[in-house]
């Protein structure tokens, strides 16, 4: 009986597998242990397979839990540099370059400044792959407002990102003058 | 979409996830556990049992230390009570607490502070008796008033100082008062009491704690409960109606009473209602300015005959006048600024005085502001002098409505709509 459980359960996630760790990435970046993330919402939902609908995609159910924890536990937590490069080592290992894991790190550093709702959209719909029309039923929303808040959040993520260019830009002339 | 940013988001689409499948598969075994494993769990005990057990071992041998090595170290001590049987370590232990603390509140009450100092020293030398299945505490002799051990008869009358403060009983019949303290009296505009009134009742309709909108409500703000038209309600509503209401602040007698035509908050006392009110209600009592226990002021003496000499003057006049009192308008005078308040007054008596409307500035004053009528002390203005006093009237937003007016004596001033039966808008007396 466990045994078949496990199998039913292990079937299901396999599907859910890569847009779940995506979105469980962007959304510990420096916060928390991807895999303690991943672990919790793996363990919840394997205690509540059996209850979860099974009309519904498993992964929107992976997705809330996440979101879920995210609320709950990391509220007062604050950024850790040891969990940043653990992130890196664990892509480097997957022969990932260096500079895109600098940019992927950029990106979620930038991610965490937007709105929560814009954030979940943008990391749902560009990073984890789903359809507006997935986004809104995992969100309990409707596909209008998270294709305004996907615009916002892109709108957002350019600004900040060009800021941060062109503080680093300044920074590094001030720089030059101070060494000339 | 920028191609920089368009690039970037490309490339966390494309990194492989950072924890593979088979990782997770492994990470997953270890955490699932087998079936076996499960039922062996189930006999592991929890850390808060393990816990509770510690601490149950610990009080009981306490108790037996206690039991065999107790000693009466003073001949002339008294005892002063006999508490229940020593039904388990425990029980004994909570009795022996309760005892220690009735009697520190028991001296707290009779001593003066030295004395409570020496006493103080004194109880922490208590000794403990034990015989049989009895356990006495004795003290030192003194001369403690005698306690009743009967318990009381709850007292219905209530005191009127002790309106804030919950009665109640300690094992000694010992009467105690606990003072339930209430937070001040909430300071809300007008704007803050509407948006409260809006939110708590689409709050209410969609909680279906009412049936409809515009139904009497009343809340209770208890610092530990809150209860809607007498309904206690549970923890997520609780937790809910504290945040919509928290600007109200909570207290014994703190309630929200909300009608589709007003909302009122504050404190419900058995004196009256004391606090915060948009729309309109009934005024329960005269209206008093000050505190409704505050020894009568001269200065509220006279206002009081004041106004209502004004009022008598003016509802003589408005009787001889021509005054069609129409429907009062969505708007009532609110002016929060007072000192905007005084020197409008101020500027309309001067104003007055020099168009020789009135010649003495203790003179009462009648103006009916409506659409294309003015009226002062019964007289019609022209247009060129009603301007004026519209764009005076104007420094404080109080426009044209059937039934507005200002009343003026020389020291109150009431702008609003006047009808028969109420009175909506803003009033002020002054001292001189």
């Amino acid at each position: 009986m466990a045994e078949e459980k496990q199998q039913r359960f292990w079937k299901a996630y396999e599907e859910a597998h890569e847009a779940f760790l995506r979105y469980c990435s962007a959304l510990s970046y420096g916060k928390m242990d991807t895999e303690d993330l991943v672990q919790d919402v793996l363990l919840s939902a394997y205690k509540n397979f059996d209850k979860i609908s099974p009309e519904k995609p498993f992964i929107h159910y992976l997705i809330r839990a996440a979101k879920n924890r995210k609320i709950s536990i990391w509220r007062k937590l604050k950024f850790s540099t040891e969990l940043i490069e653990q992130q890196a080592l664990r892509l480097q290992s997957k022969d990932v370059a260096p500079d895109k894991i600098l940019e992927i790190q950029h990106l979620y550093q930038t991610l965490d400044r937007l709105p929560k709702s814009q954030k979940e959209a943008i990391i749902l719909f560009e990073i984890s792959g789903f359809s507006m029309r997935e986004i809104a039923e995992i969100q309990n929303s409707t596909e209008g407002a998270i294709k305004t808040k996907v615009s916002r959040g892109r709108t957002m993520l350019k600004r900040l990102l060009q800021q941060e260019d062109n503080h680093l830009s300044t920074s590094m002339n001030n720089l030059k003058t101070i060494m000339l | 979409m920028n191609p920089e940013l368009q690039n970037i988001l490309a490339q966390a689409r494309s990194v492989p996830t950072e924890l593979s499948t088979e990782e997770v598969r492994a990470m997953f075994d270890t955490i699932v556990p087998q079936p076996e494993q499960a039922e062996s769990n189930n006999h592991k005990l929890t850390p808060n049992q393990i816990k509770l057990i510690i601490m149950s071992l610990t009080t009981l041998s306490l108790s037996l230390v206690i039991y065999f090595f107790g000693f009466a170290n003073n001949i002339n001590s008294r005892t002063t009570s006999v508490i229940a049987p020593l039904q388990s370590s425990n029980q004994s232990e909570i009795k022996f607490q309760r005892e220690l603390n009735d009697l520190d509140y028991f001296i707290n009450q009779n001593y003066t502070k030295q004395e409570r100092r020496a006493r103080t020293a004194e109880i922490e030398s208590l000794s403990l008796l034990t015989k049989g299945t009895n356990q006495s505490i004795s003290i030192p002799e003194r001369d403690i008033p005698s306690v009743d051990m009967k318990k009381p008869e709850f007292e219905d009358t209530q005191d009127q100082a002790q309106d804030n403060k919950m009665k109640y009983y300690s094992n000694y019949g010992i009467l105690r008062y606990h003072e339930v303290t209430s937070d001040p009296l909430p300071e809300l505009s007008s704007r803050t009491m509407r948006r409260m009134k809006r939110k708590l009742y689409k709050e209410l309709v969609n909680d279906q704690l009412i049936r409809a909108k515009g139904i009497p409500v009343t809340i209770e703000l208890h610092k530990d409960q809150i209860t809607i038209n007498n309904q206690v309600l549970n923890n997520e509503l609780e937790i809910k109606y504290y945040q919509i209401t928290h600007k109200a602040g909570t207290g014994p007698n703190r309630k929200i009473e909300m009608h589709s035509t007003y909302i009122k908050i504050g404190d419900f006392t058995s004196v009256g209602f004391k606090g915060s009110g948009l729309g309109t209600f009934e005024m329960e009592g005269p209206l008093e300015l000050t505190a409704p226990n505050a020894p009568e002021d001269p200065w509220n003496i006279l206002w009081k005959e004041e106004r209502n000499a004004l009022n008598q003057f003016c509802e003589n006049l408005l009787d001889q006048m021509e005054h069609i009192p129409g429907k009062n308008p969505l708007f009532s005078v609110n002016i929060k600024d007072s000192e905007k308040l005084r020197s409008l007054s101020q500027s309309l008596r001067n104003a007055l005085i020099e168009d020789e409307y009135i010649t003495d500035p203790e003179d009462f004053i009648l103006i009916t502001h409506q659409k294309d009528k003015m009226t002062i002390n019964g007289k019609t203005l022209d247009d060129n002098q009603r301007m004026s006093y519209v764009d005076l009237l104007a420094t404080c937003k109080v426009k044209a409505a059937p039934n507005r007016m200002v009343r003026m004596s020389k020291h109150t001033i009431s702008i609003g709509d006047f009808t028969p039966q109420e009175f909506t808008g803003t009033l002020a007396n002054y001292e001189d």
